[in-house]
């Protein structure tokens, strides 16, 4: 039977050696000159560069209330109905160019246009709904 | 005097390992966490070598990963004796050593690697003293290294000798990183780099070669085909082949002919003309002995001469000891290193050709990766194993031939 003495030893063992392995890497001059080539470019340099901005805004994003209002956003687009969207796109796809207010005003009046611009209505009730609903 | 040393026990299997390269050493830190197996690896040096460094040492000076003390890489339950096997009798389970020992065995595994012999190639032994190589020993990789930094000018010449030489990409790696050296050093323009091979093309398989030709002619480097060193005239500074060719050089190394361990084995037809040992191809068992088992390079039956083949058999002889029906694929995964901090793999099995990998800077950084985790992966391959599992899964010829066909 392995005593507890042994497994503790083991243990201490394979962390030598697992410090070894990294310290193998980390002196490893062609693997380091090799990694930080790849990551480091114009982009993660632009990235560095704007570091304490992103840090500001993921602050502001993961604020209690943002991720709330986030939350509310998902529970929106889930209930979302599909088959009005999709109406509501193709009425908008199929609207005539408009070159004037004549062309505009004839456009309003349109049965199609009419039922594509209350869908994306009702969306953006839903949408201003958010800004209505109490905090959780 | 003889010394019979009694390796028998009623509840334990007593394995003999003849080497302690990666495949014995795998398999005896493999064996030896399990109870029913009593290990002892027999090795003739104290050190194992991580032979894929002699490139290192040839082409960037660097043996910094070359060596480690056996008694450091084997797990405490492994009894390592350092003495050299003369002799492995199969017929009356024994393997002897110089000093006089007979261990005998339950289960023995043959893994001494390989020899070299310089002299078949005439005048290669000369030519290797003077010019070194990367196939053979430190010494003579660091004689590589010597030749490597002070050429200013003339014509490098790399020639293949032996086709089944080991690690397949590495004369490429050679004459790619001899380019390297010299456009860092600012005297490629006055080299001129050939490497000879014995082949109808660059590299011997068709689709790999599809891979590493175009690089080899993107930096310059001359492709002489169909020339098989035969001889070397150092005087007169030329290369004959046994196809009839000549190559003149100002400085040359060959890659030299590989021949089997220097152990008697008996039965001694167990051996084939070049000394290497008859083995499965699929299940490593020597001949028709149930309890002798062949890995790596002293094989004559591993597709591939590298650390990888010598591993995964190594593996597969672990799963047959404890009763599963583990066969090896042919499965090779040969990191390229092709300078510039680029590198690809050699990727294949029994079933698929090698993959067409094109040359990628996360490929060199994947190579570097396996040799600096290289002691970690022998002295704990139970840590490993899923991870190897889950890359060679994830890694297979069969799925990498889908993404880059």
């Amino acid at each position: 039977m392995v005593s507890q003495a042994e497994r503790q030893a083991e243990a201490l063992e394979r962390l030598l050696d697992m410090v070894s392995m990294l310290d193998n890497m980390l002196s490893d001059e062609e693997l380091m000159k090799a990694v930080a080539k790849l990551l480091i470019t114009p982009e993660t340099l632009i990235v560095i560069d704007r570091l304490p901005q992103i840090m500001q805004l993921l602050e502001r994003m993961t604020r209690p209330e943002t991720l709330s209002k986030l939350q509310a956003l998902v529970e929106i687009i889930d209930s979302l109905d599909v088959g009005a969207l999709k109406e509501a796109t193709a009425a908008l796809a199929s609207a005539p160019q408009v070159n004037s207010l004549s062309d505009l005003v004839l456009l309003l009046g349109n049965k199609e246009t009419l039922k594509g611009l209350n869908a994306l209505l009702n969306i953006a009730r839903s949408f201003g709904s958010l800004a209505s609903r109490p905090q959780k | 005097m003889t010394v019979v040393v009694h390796m028998t026990s009623e509840k334990k299997q007593n394995v003999v390992i003849v080497g302690g390269g990666a495949g014995g050493l795998i398999l005896a830190n493999s064996l030896a966490r399990r109870e029913e197996f009593s290990v002892t690896l027999i090795n003739d040096t104290l050190y194992h070598y991580y032979l894929p460094q002699l490139l290192q040492i040839a082409f960037r000076g660097d043996d910094s990963q070359l060596k480690r003390e056996l008694a450091d890489l084997v797990k405490k339950d492994v009894k390592l004796i350092i003495d050299s096997v003369t002799s492995v009798d199969l017929n009356n389970r024994t393997v002897t050593t110089s000093s006089g020992k007979t261990f005998s065995y339950d289960i023995v595994a043959i893994a001494p690697g390989l020899s070299i012999d310089h002299a078949a190639v005439k005048g290669n032994e000369k030519l290797v003293s003077l010019y070194g190589d990367f196939h053979s020993t430190p010494e003579n990789a660091w004689r590589a290294f010597n030749t490597i930094s002070s050429m200013k000018k003339g014509r490098l010449v790399v020639a293949v000798a032996d086709p089944g030489h080991r690690c397949p990409p590495s004369p490429y790696e050679g004459v790619l990183l001899a380019d390297e050296a010299f456009r860092a050093r600012g005297v490629r323009d006055q080299i001129e780099i050939t490497i000879a091979v014995p082949y109808p093309r660059a590299y011997p398989a068709e689709t790999f070669n599809e891979v590493i030709e175009p690089v080899l002619k993107e930096r310059g480097i001359n492709i002489e085909t169909f020339f098989t060193v035969d001889t070397v005239d150092l005087d007169n500074k030329k290369m004959t082949s046994l196809e009839g060719g000549e190559l003149p050089f100002d400085a040359a190394i060959v890659v030299p002919i590989h021949k089997g361990p220097k152990i008697n084995i008996l039965p001694e037809d167990i051996k084939n003309e070049d000394g290497f040992i008859k083995a499965d191809k699929l299940t490593n068992r020597v001949g028709n002995f149930d309890d002798a088992f062949a890995i790596g390079d002293a094989s004559a039956a591993s597709n591939a001469r590298t650390g990888v083949t010598a591993h995964l058999q190594a593996k597969v002889v672990e799963k047959r000891l404890l009763g599963f029906d583990a066969r090896n694929t042919g499965r090779t995964n040969c990191p390229t290193e092709i300078g510039m901090e680029l590198g690809t793999f050699v990727i294949s099995d029994f079933g698929h050709p090698s993959v067409k990998l094109p040359p990628k800077s996360v490929f060199f950084i994947m190579k570097r990766f396996f040799a600096d985790t290289y002691w970690d992966v022998l002295k704990h391959p139970e840590f490993w194993d899923p991870i190897f599992d889950a890359y060679f899964e994830n890694t297979s010829p069969e799925r990498l031939w889908k993404l880059f066909p």
